[in-house]
Order: C-alpha cells, then structure tokens, then sequence
C-alpha cells in the first residue's frame, strides 16, 4: 500500500512572552513584541517550504505552543489557521490546541480563536494561590486564572487542560491540595500536573546556586505526586502519561505523537522535529530564524529548490537509539508498551532488545508485564513513575567509544 | 682543582625565606647565569615543586668566584629538598658538604623544619653560616631575628649576616663568609675511589644520572665504576658538572661535585647515599650514613576505571625510574578490582606520587585512606608487620600491636600553646618540653619551641591544616620517627548493604573506634547517593556492630516536563545521568562514588 496517506502532528511556536518566568527555560522571550509581525511571515512562510514535502500526510492534530500563543493577535492566529487548511491535508476531526496564559484569555480574543477553529485549550495556571504565583514570576493572580477558564468554557470550549506545577519550593502539601481540589472545582478535561523542576540557567536556579532558595525536597514533591495521582483516580481522571491526566477520551493527541515516536513537524524558533526518521531542530533566535526563513524563500523562489536554513541541527538516530527513544517515550504512557507491536516496528522484541535492564527492573520493581490477553506490555509500577529516569538510563545503549 | 680552593655548602631556609632567591643572586654575582638566559629560579624545576613551593630533589650548581684574596674558588651549592618527608635525601645532601648557609627571614624568625635541618647539620659537623634575609621589609626584625639565632642555636653575634636577597645587600658578604670560614674538603687524593651518591636521577638517553661529591680519589670517565652497597657494576656514559647545564668535564677530583651517567636504568640501582667507587682497586669501607629510604605511609592506589590497571603499573614503574624511595606491590580490593598498595616516604611524598600519576600519566585513580606500618605479635609469638588494615589479623590471634610514634617539634606564639595542647590531646600525643625562642621578646609575644610525642598514624590525617588553621597559620612543624610503642588498635570494618567493604576499612585506636565508627557511617550517608532500596550502612569491629545509619531508597528521578519533541535532549539529561553513574564503583548492587573511599580523611572536624 504505498501511497497510503501517513498522520502528521504539527507544532507551531511562538516564542513572545510578556515577561519570562523564573523557572522558565523553554525557548521563550519577553521584550521582542517587536519582531511578531516579521515572525508571522516567517512562520507562515515555513508552512510553505515544508508543504511540498507533507503531501503524502494528513495532519491530525495542531498545536500552537509557547512561548504565548495568546498573545498572537487574532488576525495573525487566522492567517495561521487558513495557511495550513490551504496547504496542507488536514482531518475534518482534527485536534487543533493552543497554549494560553489566563491574562489575554478574555472573553473576546476567546471567541475570537474559537473562529479560527481552535478545539482545545490549554490554560497555564501553574497555581492558585497568589503568593506562588508571584514566587513563579508568573503575570496572573488565581482569581484571573478562574476567571479565564470560566470565560473559556462561555466561549464554548469543550476541551480545557489547566497546566499546574507542585512540589514548589517550601510548598506544604496542603497548599498543593488547595489548588488541586480548587481547580477540580472548574471540571477541566485534562491537567497536567509537572513538579517543579529547577533547570540550569532559568532564574530560579541561579537563586537556588546562590543560596537564596532551597530545591524541592524531593521526598516531599513525591508525597505530592502520589497523592495527586490518588486524588485524580478518585475524581474521575485517568492518568495517561508521568505528568498528564484525561477524562476518557480526552487526553491530548498531539502529545500522544510524541510519546508513541510517530512524525511531527515543528515551526517556528527552536521547534522540534521527527520527520523521515531524523530528528532535528530550528533555529532558537527568532530573529536568526526569520533571516533563515527569508534566506530559504528567497533561494526556492529563485531556484525553486533549496536548503531549509532555518534548521540548526539534527541526528538520524541509529537503530540501538531508536529503539531506546521508543521505549523511553513509550513508557512515560502509563498503558506502556507493547511488545506485539513493538515487534512489528523494530523487528525485535523489548526483551530482546533489552534483555538485561527489563530483567534487572522487573527485578527491582519498577517495571511490570502486563500479559496477553490484555496486551503483553511492559510499563512501569506506580513507584517506577517517579524513578522512571533510573529505567530510562539502563535502556540507552552503550556510546561506541567517544564519538561526539 | 685543589681542594683548598673548593668549598662545598648548601641553604638550609623554611619555604619562602629565600633560599631561590638567595640562590639566583649568587648565581648572578658569581657571573655563572647571564641575567638574560635566567628563568626566574634556576633551581626549583620541576612543576610540582613550583607550585608545593618546595624542592623535592636535589639540584647543585658549580659557581667560580674570585675572592677577596685575589684567588678563585670553585664554589659547589648543594640544594636540599624541603620537606620532612625527605630528611633522608636532606641529611645526604648536607653531608655532601663542609658548610651551610642558614636564612632566616628577618620578619618571621626561625621555623621549627629549619631547626630540624640545622641540627642535622651540626651532627655531620658542617659549618653553619648564619643569614637574616629580607632586612628591607618594612616588617622586618633582624636584631630581634638576630637574638634568636643568637639564643637558640648559640651563634656569636659578630658571625650574623645580614642581607637581602632581593636588593642584593650583602650578597658579597656571604660569598666571602662562605670562602673564609667553610672548611675546604680534606679527602684523600690518591686514595681508592669514594664518591658520596647525594641525588640521582633517570635519564632516558644516558640512564640515571648519579649526583656525587667525590670524597676520595677522582672520577675519571674511562674506568669501569661500581656501587659499594648496591653491588652494581656501570661503566661511565659520561662525568660532569653543573654550570648550572650538565657541562661534561675529563675528571672529578676529590673535593668536587658533579654527577655520572651511569646508563643504568632504574634509580633503584643506583640509590642516594650510596657510595660510587672503582670496578677495580675498589674502597673497602662505603661512606657512612646509607640507609634504604624507609616507607611511612601505605595506602592503596586504584585506576577507577579497572581497564587502566596495566596503565597504572606503567606509570608506577616509569615514576620508580626516578624515585626510589616509591614502594609498591600489586593488591586486590573486592570493592576497587585490582590495584596496588603503595609506601611513601610521607603524605607529601604520597600526593606529589598521586598528582604525578594523574597529571603525567593521565589516569584517574581512587586512593584508600593512609596507614602507618605497624608491628604485631600474634598469639603463637611469631612477629609480622602490617601496613593495611586488611591484613591485621583477627582480635584472638595478636598478642600485642605496635605502632609508630613520631617525635613533633612545633614552633609558634606563645598564645596559640593552649589552642596546641588541644590537638596534641585529641591526636593521644604527649608533651615533652617547650622552650622559648626570643629571651628578649620586644613587642611582648614570645615564640616558643614546642615539642610532643605522637602516634604517626594521628598526624598522617589533617594534622598540618589543624595546626595551622589553630595558630592562624603562625605554626610550623617537623617531626622525626621516634621509635614503636604498644597500642590497642582494631580493625574498624564499614558494612555496605551488610557486607564488609574492604577497601573501607581503617585500623583505629581501640578506645576511640565508636567515634570514628559513628563519624564515618554518617559521612558514608552523606557520600553515597540514594539507591533503589534502603542501604545501611554500619561500623563494626569483629562483628560487633558500633553504628549504623541508612541511605534511604529514593523515590523520585523523573524527568517531569515534556519539552515539546525535544526527545534529543532528553536522551542527553538521561546520558549525563549514566556517565554520573558509569564513574561510580559497585559494592555488590550499591553504586559508591568514588569519593567516598578517602572518607576517612574527612572524620575529623
Ligand atoms: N623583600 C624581600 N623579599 C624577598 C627577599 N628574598 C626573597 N624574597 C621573596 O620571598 C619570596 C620567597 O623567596 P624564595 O627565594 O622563593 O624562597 P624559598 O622558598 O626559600 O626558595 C619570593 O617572593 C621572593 O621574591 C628579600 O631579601 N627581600
Ligand atoms: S509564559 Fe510560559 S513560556 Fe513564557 S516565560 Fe512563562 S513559563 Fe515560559
């Protein structure tokens, strides 16, 4: 069946925030307002240069991430939109999300994406109480936060994510619980719920460096996932992934595509890519990227062909590597992975593949089968979730010599 | 040359009183440097002497001077190294002499190490010409310097000179001191060969290079050479002197210094303090003063990476070319794989053997914590001697244990005596006397001579930082091997996950086992990273168990936030996390890091 049509997630970035956030470390930037309408074109200038080569695709779910995409001016947010329904073959269901912060959610803008053919929204609250979210350099208070999702579902949404972090820095787990049960009150559909993570180079960590804070206390940022995870099994949220929990049905497809290692395109400065097999990356600078972009228009309108500029790098992952990615990412799925199908991929089997870090943690207790008839899968235990990284590691394969 | 015009002396100063310094203005003064082809000091070379700010191995130069009277003088500096744990290379050097410069630094006065040399001088009956440097200081004190020199040692007044290394003030002086009162070298001419081996060193192309002083009779070149106590037989790739370049020359007569390529290829063929003498018509009697160069200190040197071990047996090989006071034999560690327990001289000499091994030879090692050697009588009577804690045998089968104890001499302000008494307690050393250095005290603090007994193995941990940190850096130390003394000891042995840990355990005094037991686990804990599971970690002796703590099991390593696609960098935090954990040993299924094998060198606070 060779011409049989494949699926395509795409990912859209924007990388203008009002102010950066102090533990933000994504490829996010405030103060640069003044390159969005350039940045605009570029992006949709990008949606042509890759068009040719999706032909064979039907993109089955979009994704605007951030950065804010709410901050994108509405007229910008439709001329995205009616790019890729011209250009590109995409599902009459498909899942078309965006990430937005509560401050611009008002309830015109809101109605406005609704227009646009947005589905799915996908609130950053991170907290409802004030304090934390000052202490996160976040631009809301938690009145506006519930607000915002209020506003959302009068705009019509049916398909809410509230994104939350715990585990925050001197967070009792009765603060956490507050916000949990406080955000259970708005009945989103989905929530992901991330422990704060203190990454190199953000604000946050150069205060922790400097003494000022102290790093989560790791024994407790775990008493308050296992007590989410509870808390949400008993609301009626059925965890898919490490970090992410849905009503049946609902849960994110486009996340889905990463985690299951099938193909996605990202657009825009410092996106992300899986495409043909190699995974590769944008430009981080959004002015870099816009010249990348002119650059690669330009050499095609002349020549009609070209190099695609704006991608910074890449790999082509080896097998060993490609069957480590897949187990890695398949088994942040709380469903696993199965080894039927596994085999049908790689040819192998997971124990095959890797005889002795299976063996070894369903020795030590963090990995567990699941036998036909339900699947014959390999996932982790309810303690594996948290020590995931010790499973992931014994999955990489060995790097041959020094070769980076 | 004729005798009577040579004079051979060394420098005998505590770091950074000037001895280069001194050094290099002779070197000047006597025309044998051109100020331009001078790199800074000519006599510290190697790196690591550079930057410890000692010299570890004799250097010597051959200056000509013309005196005062009109003559010229081939004068024969000898430089010392400067450290205890080389007073052995230290008293062959100076014995290599008739004289010394002693150089005290006008604004510190005299350290408890240069009195240690300069009493090994007066016992080889050198001739001691006292110097008070850096009298341009600002802070110096040469007449309250001078009093103590006066004072303590018993010099004339009239003998002290003073100078300035840095101005050259007095430089001329010294040179004449050195011509007038330095006895000239009275060996016997056309007696057979002796020839006093003060340093030797490994050369790639003419093998060890022997530095000698020639007592009697001459080295000519051309004649087969033998060793008296080593039994080696050579014959001469070439004889030379320092100018200060090795500069070849048809003979060394008696009275002079120079070396000799030996084209042998170990310089534990050819040791320092050895007598060089003719194959043929060879002296009877060697030279006075020969010893085998006695380790101190053992400890296990391991490659982390158990690959390297060939590596690391190269190294130590190479690095015994050169240095034949290192000690080694192959060792195994259930924890560390195959490695080797080496002797030093001391813990200097043990860290300038380990850096070497890192930095020259590129590999990344693990050391055990050091021990002393001790003495132990089993039961049945029979003797052995012990210097790793796996060896002691169990508690039922030693009659009685021995270890070695070290005679301190401290020198410091009278107000930091009581801080010192402390550690001397803590450390089970006893005090022996004190003695005051300056009578005649002007700003009213007085420097005093302190002396203890101690046990060797309580100073080889930390000691010198104590001593130094207590004093606000004021003290000073020597110490010398004493003699062995009973002690109670055992075995403290660290249990991981309930197994003994071999390369963790520590002979301790007996009396303070629990301490050290409990100090020791609770660093453990803190060293040893959370595993899968719950991980005590106990002391024991015998069995018995002293202390425990647990590693708790973790419970959280998760990478939380999904970064878009970036599936590439997460695979890179995850290989980070595995090279953190490729550097870690295995105790059984517990990873260790390596750090937490020198634990022990930390117990103390
Ligand atoms: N002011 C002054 N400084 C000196 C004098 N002699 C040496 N120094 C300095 O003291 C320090 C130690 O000298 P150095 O010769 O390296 O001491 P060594 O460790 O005994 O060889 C160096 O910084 C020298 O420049 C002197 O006569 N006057
Ligand atoms: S809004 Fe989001 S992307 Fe922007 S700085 Fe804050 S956390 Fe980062």
């Amino acid at each position: 069946m060779p011409t049989q049509s494949r699926d395509l997630a795409l990912y859209l970035h924007i990388p203008f925030c009002t102010s950066k956030c102090g533990y933000c470390d994504f490829n996010s930037y405030e103060g640069l307002g003044h390159l969005a309408d350039g940045y605009t074109d570029a992006l949709l200038g990008e949606l042509d240069l890759w068009a040719p080569a999706t032909r064979d695709f039907t993109v089955r779910t979009v994704f605007f991430g951030g950065g804010t995409p709410s901050l994108t001016a509405l007229e910008d947010m439709r001329a995205f939109t009616d790019r890729i329904r011209e250009r590109y073959a995409v599902a009459p269901d498909a899942e078309w999300s965006l990430e937005a912060n509560p401050g611009e959610l008002t309830r015109e803008h809101l109605e406005g994406l609704r227009a646009t053919g947005i589905n799915r929204l996908s609130i950053g609250v991170q907290s409802l109480h004030d304090d934390e979210l000052t202490m996160l350099e976040r631009g809301h208070n938690a009145a506006r936060a519930i607000e915002a999702v209020r506003a959302a579902r009068a705009a019509g949404f049916d398909n809410l994510n509230m994104d939350l972090i715990f585990g925050l820095i001197g967070q009792p787990l009765a603060r956490w619980q507050d916000t949990l049960e406080r955000a259970l009150e708005l009945s989103p559909e989905h929530l992901s719920c991330y422990a704060l993570t203190v990454e190199p180079g953000t604000a946050l960590y150069y205060q922790v460096a400097k003494g000022l804070l102290q790093e989560p206390d790791p024994d407790v940022v775990a008493d308050h996932y296992e007590w989410t995870r509870k808390r949400l099994a008993r609301a009626g949220y059925r965890q898919y992934e490490l970090s992410n929990w849905a009503r049946p049905g609902r849960e994110c497809r486009h996340n889905l595509v990463y985690w299951h290692a099938e193909p996605y395109l990202g657009l825009g400065a410092g996106a992300h890519s899986f495409f043909t097999g190699r995974r590769f990356a944008n430009i981080d600078a959004p002015n870099r990227y816009i010249e990348a972009i002119t650059a690669s228009l330009e050499e095609r309108a002349t020549s009609g062909t070209g190099t695609l500029r704006q991608i910074a790098g890449g790999e082509t992952p080896d097998a060993d590597t490609q069957r480590a990615d897949a187990m890695i990412l398949g088994l942040r799925l709380l469903e696993g992975v199965s080894s039927t199908e596994f085999a049908v991929r790689f040819g192998v089997t997971p124990d095959e593949a890797f005889p002795h870090a299976i063996a070894k943690h369903l020795a030590t207790g963090l990995l567990t089968r699941v036998p036909p008839p339900h699947g014959d899968r390999l996932r982790l235990t309810p303690r594996g979730l948290l020590l995931s990284n010790e499973v992931f590691v014994d999955l990489l394969p060995d790097p041959p010599g020094d070769e980076r | 040359m004729d005798p009577a015009r040579i004079r051979n002396f060394s420098i005998i100063a505590h770091i950074d009183h000037g001895k280069s310094t001194l050094a290099d203005r002779m070197l000047d003064v006597t025309g044998t440097i051109q100020a331009r082809q001078r790199q800074d000091q000519v006599l510290d070379s190697m790196d690591l002497e550079r930057e410890k700010g000692i010299t570890i191995k004799a250097q010597a130069v051959r200056m000509l001077h013309r005196a005062a009277d009109g003559l010229e003088y081939q004068l024969n500096l000898i430089d010392t190294p400067g450290h205890v744990d080389f007073s052995y290379e230290v008293s062959r050097a100076l014995a290599a002499c008739e004289g010394a410069i002693l150089v005290v630094d006008a604004a510190q006065g005299i350290q408890a190490q240069t009195l240690a040399n300069v009493y090994m001088a007066m016992e080889l009956d050198l001739t001691l010409i006292p110097v008070v440097n850096k009298i341009d200081l600002p802070s110096a004190e040469p007449e309250r310097v001078a009093q103590e020199l006066v004072d303590v040692i018993g010099f004339d007044p009239n003998e002290i000179i003073f100078a300035s290394a840095k101005s050259g003030a007095g430089i001329e002086e010294i040179l004449e001191a050195i011509v007038a009162r330095v006895p000239h070298p009275r060996g016997e001419a056309n007696a057979p060969l002796r020839a006093l081996v003060f340093d030797a060193k490994y050369d790639a192309y003419k093998g060890v290079l022997v530095y000698v002083r020639v007592v009697d009779g001459h080295i000519d070149g051309r004649e087969p050479l033998r060793l008296l106590q080593e039994r080696t037989r050579f014959d001469p790739v070439e004889v030379g002197v320092f100018r200060p370049g090795f500069t070849v020359v048809p003979r060394l007569e008696a009275g002079e210094v120079g070396y000799v390529a030996t084209g042998l290829k170990g310089v534990n063929e050819a040791r320092v303090g050895d007598t060089v003498t003719t194959d043929r018509n060879a002296a009877t009697e060697p030279l006075s003063g020969y010893r085998e160069a006695k380790s101190m200190v053992y400890a296990g040197l391991y490659p982390s990476n158990p690959d390297q071990y060939p590596e690391l047996r190269d190294a130590l090989e190479r690095l015994k070319l050169n240095d034949a006071s290192l000690h080694w034999q192959p060792e195994s560690s259930a924890a560390l794989g195959f490695g080797f327990r080496c002797g030093f001289l001391g813990l200097l000499h043990m860290e300038i053997v380990q850096e070497r091994l890192e930095r020259e030879f590129g590999l990344d090692l693990v050391a055990t914590a050091p021990s002393v050697e001790y003495e132990v009588t089993r039961s049945d009577g029979s003797e052995m001697v012990v210097d790793s804690p796996a060896a002691l045998p169990e508690p039922d089968k030693i009659r009685e244990v021995r270890e070695p104890w070290v005679r301190v001499n401290i020198t410091l302000p009278s107000r930091f005596v009581g801080a010192i008494m402390g550690l001397i307690d803590e450390r089970r050393g006893e005090y022996v006397k004190l003695e005051y250095l300056d009578h005649a005290a002007v700003e009213g603090e007085s420097r005093v001579l302190a002396e203890y007994l101690v046990p060797l193995s309580e100073i080889l941990v930390d000691f010198y930082d104590q001593l130094k940190s207590r004093t606000s850096g004021y003290a000073s130390l020597d110490y010398h091997i004493e003699g062995y003394r009973p002690a109670k000891v055992s075995r403290l042995d660290i249990l991981v996950n309930g197994d003994p840990v071999d390369a963790l355990s520590a002979i301790v005094p007996t009396e303070q086992a629990t301490e050290r037991g409990r100090k020791l686990v609770s660093a453990l804990r803190e060293l040893i990273p959370r595993q899968l599971f719950d991980v005590p970690i106990q002391a024991a002796i015998g069995g018995r168990i002293l202390a425990r703590e647990t590693v708790r099991a973790m419970r959280k390593n998760v990478l939380a936030k999904c970064y878009g696609g970036d599936v590439s960098r997460k695979r890179k935090l995850l290989e980070a996390q595995k090279a953190g954990k490729k550097r870690m040993k295995m105790l059984g299924s517990v990873e260790v890091p390596q750090e937490a094998f020198m634990a022990v060198l930390k117990l103390r606070d």
